[in-house]
């Protein structure tokens, strides 16, 4: 009897998730193997689907505004000044300068914390643990600036219809002024552990490449847009809130791989500060609410699209209201979902070693994806 | 919003696509163009590939339930970056086995998205590689985000409840 003694490669599958720790939250992935090198991958979300739409749709919009902030809970101001925004369009209410200013300089500490994770969760994704201790401990900063003002450190339930729910406390000031001058120093701590380290660039240069073409017919937005070379924010090209008076340049980059999707975060982390320094200097004074505006409001029959660039990228509100006091349709576009439905493409022929920095370079939080 | 007028855009879609416009509604906030729904995917082809108009960026696809008139209205939004300019399309489809063809192979975006309001409407939509559900558990029911789906009756995973 012949026997077969030629070799046989035979593929193989590895389920990674949903409580896998890199996966950032309950995401699931079964790669199909040929040794190292990923042949196929196939994408499962929706563990996080917590019906926000459906919820929204059944409650006042005063009584959303709270949940609002759970939709991406690492930077829920944007989530409810969307919220606010949607309404406050359709109510046609013009919000009083002070409330513009606070917001923009409480949404850019927001995407200060933002990233501070992301620089700490992706260096940790890939074995260095100190960045994650430096990035928690500029978070905690920002943490505490917004606390003293909101009263939380996560979901801050702070805009309002009309304006925001809190003026800044005498003692905000010196507080900042301290954060302000100690933020830069740390961004260039950053950037002098991870930029030039030689395993971290061995891991994220030339990985995971995209191109700006491929990642506008894939829907990406946000910082991984603009590191594939596309010039696009809408803090520079369609200005909402105190962006306008303020002015911004956006970050852009050209490689599209993961070193460049970790450099325009560290970049925008430096054009937040400035943001907060100008949005404090310029700050106006007047009311920090319009006046005679309900909490409980009936909100006129129509549409409206609300977007704001959130850590993430380009998220959106489609409000539609029939003229009660619930919404009518109430669809979220979350940045999430739409960067992470390249994973499929982006892993096969990769290695394995290589599936977690091109995850971690997107950024995705799973409660933005699945909402 | 500044950009390209939308009768200009509506034209220009009747002369490629044929006379498949239904209304053109400059709206209060968000402009849109009606289509039917069986040219939603040529419109889609056309608006990315014309060189003036070129939607390349398909923001969201999901869609509107409305009882009362027995139609869901699915709504497209398109996003320009040469011309700054974002584009909404509708389209009726009625509420039981409303379809529409897939662009999926125009937009690799619009996958996630139409199995997502597969999932949440119950469109299908024709020519998609692998129309799933995707949000919802495995051996989920019923779709939604329809208004006749009660939320307070729905008890997830009723066979792991205690007591049950």
């Amino acid at each position: 009897m012949a026997t077969d003694t030629a070799i046989h490669t035979q593929e193989f599958q590895v389920n990674m998730g949903p409580q896998h720790p890199s996966t950032h939250g309950v995401f699931r992935m079964v790669l199909t193997m040929d040794g190292e090198r990923v042949v196929d991958c196939e994408p499962h979300v929706g563990f996080l689907h917590r019906s926000m739409e459906k919820m929204a749709e059944n409650r006042l919009y005063i009584q959303f505004l709270p949940m609002a902030d759970r939709i991406d809970y690492l930077s829920s101001l944007f989530c409810s000044v969307a919220h606010c925004q949607a309404v406050e369009q359709l109510m046609e209410i013009e919000v009083p300068p002070r409330a513009k200013y606070l917001r923009t300089m409480f949404m850019e500490l927001n995407r200060i914390a933002s990233h501070c994770i992301f620089f700490g969760v992706f260096a940790l994704d890939l074995g260095a643990v100190t960045p994650f201790l430096y990035g928690f401990r500029e978070r905690e900063l920002t943490m505490d600036l917004l606390e003293m003002t909101t009263g939380q450190r996560i979901t801050f339930n702070y805009p309002r219809f009309g304006g925001v729910a809190a003026d800044l406390p005498d003692s905000f000031f010196a507080v900042a002024e301290k954060f302000l001058k100690v933020f830069p120093g740390r961004i260039t701590d950053y950037e002098r552990i991870l930029n030039e380290n030689e395993i971290f660039l061995a891991r994220t240069k030339g990985v995971g490449v995209v191109d700006g073409a491929r990642a506008i017919n894939y829907g990406w937005s946000g910082p991984n847009l603009r590191a594939s070379g596309v010039n696009f924010d809408l803090r520079q090209n369609m200005p909402y809130e105190a962006y306008g008076e303020l002015g911004y340049e956006a970050v852009v980059l050209s490689n599209g791989d993961c070193y460049d999707r970790y450099l325009v975060r560290i970049l925008e982390m430096r054009a937040s500060h400035a943001l907060i320094k100008k949005c404090l200097e310029g700050l106006p004074d007047g009311p920090i609410v319009k006046e005679k505006v309900s909490k409980f409001p009936k909100v006129p029959a129509g549409e409206v699209y609300a977007r704001v660039e959130s850590p993430r990228g380009d998220y959106g509100l489609y409000l539609v209201s029939d003229g009660t006091n619930k919404p009518y349709r109430y669809k979220l576009r979350t940045p999430s979902f739409n960067n992470l439905s390249m994973i499929r493409e982006m892993l096969p022929g990769v290695y394995l070693a290589d599936v977690v920095p091109i995850f971690g370079s997107l950024d995705v939080i799973l409660p933005d994806v699945d909402r | 919003m500044a950009g390209l007028p939308l009768d200009h855009i509506a034209d220009k879609i009747k002369d490629a696509v044929g006379d498949v416009v239904v209304e053109v509604n400059e709206g209060d906030r968000v402009p849109f163009v009606r289509v039917e729904a069986n040219a939603v995917a040529r419109v889609a082809r056309f608006l990315r590939d014309d060189g003036e108009l070129a939607f390349d960026f398909l923001m969201y696809i999901t869609a509107v339930d409305f009882p009362d008139e027995d139609k869901l209205t699915l709504v497209y939004y398109y996003f320009s970056y040469q011309n700054q300019q974002s584009l909404m399309v509708k389209a009726d489809v009625p509420r039981q086995g409303g379809t529409a063809r897939s662009i999926a192979h125009i937009y690799a975006a619009a996958d996630w998205l139409e199995r997502e309001v597969y999932d949440l409407f119950g469109v299908t939509f024709d020519g998609h590689p692998n129309l799933e559900r995707i949000l919802t558990p495995e051996g989920f029911e019923g779709h939604p985000l329809l208004k006749d789906f009660a939320s307070e009756d729905y008890v997830p995973f009723p066979d792991k409840m205690p007591g049950k």
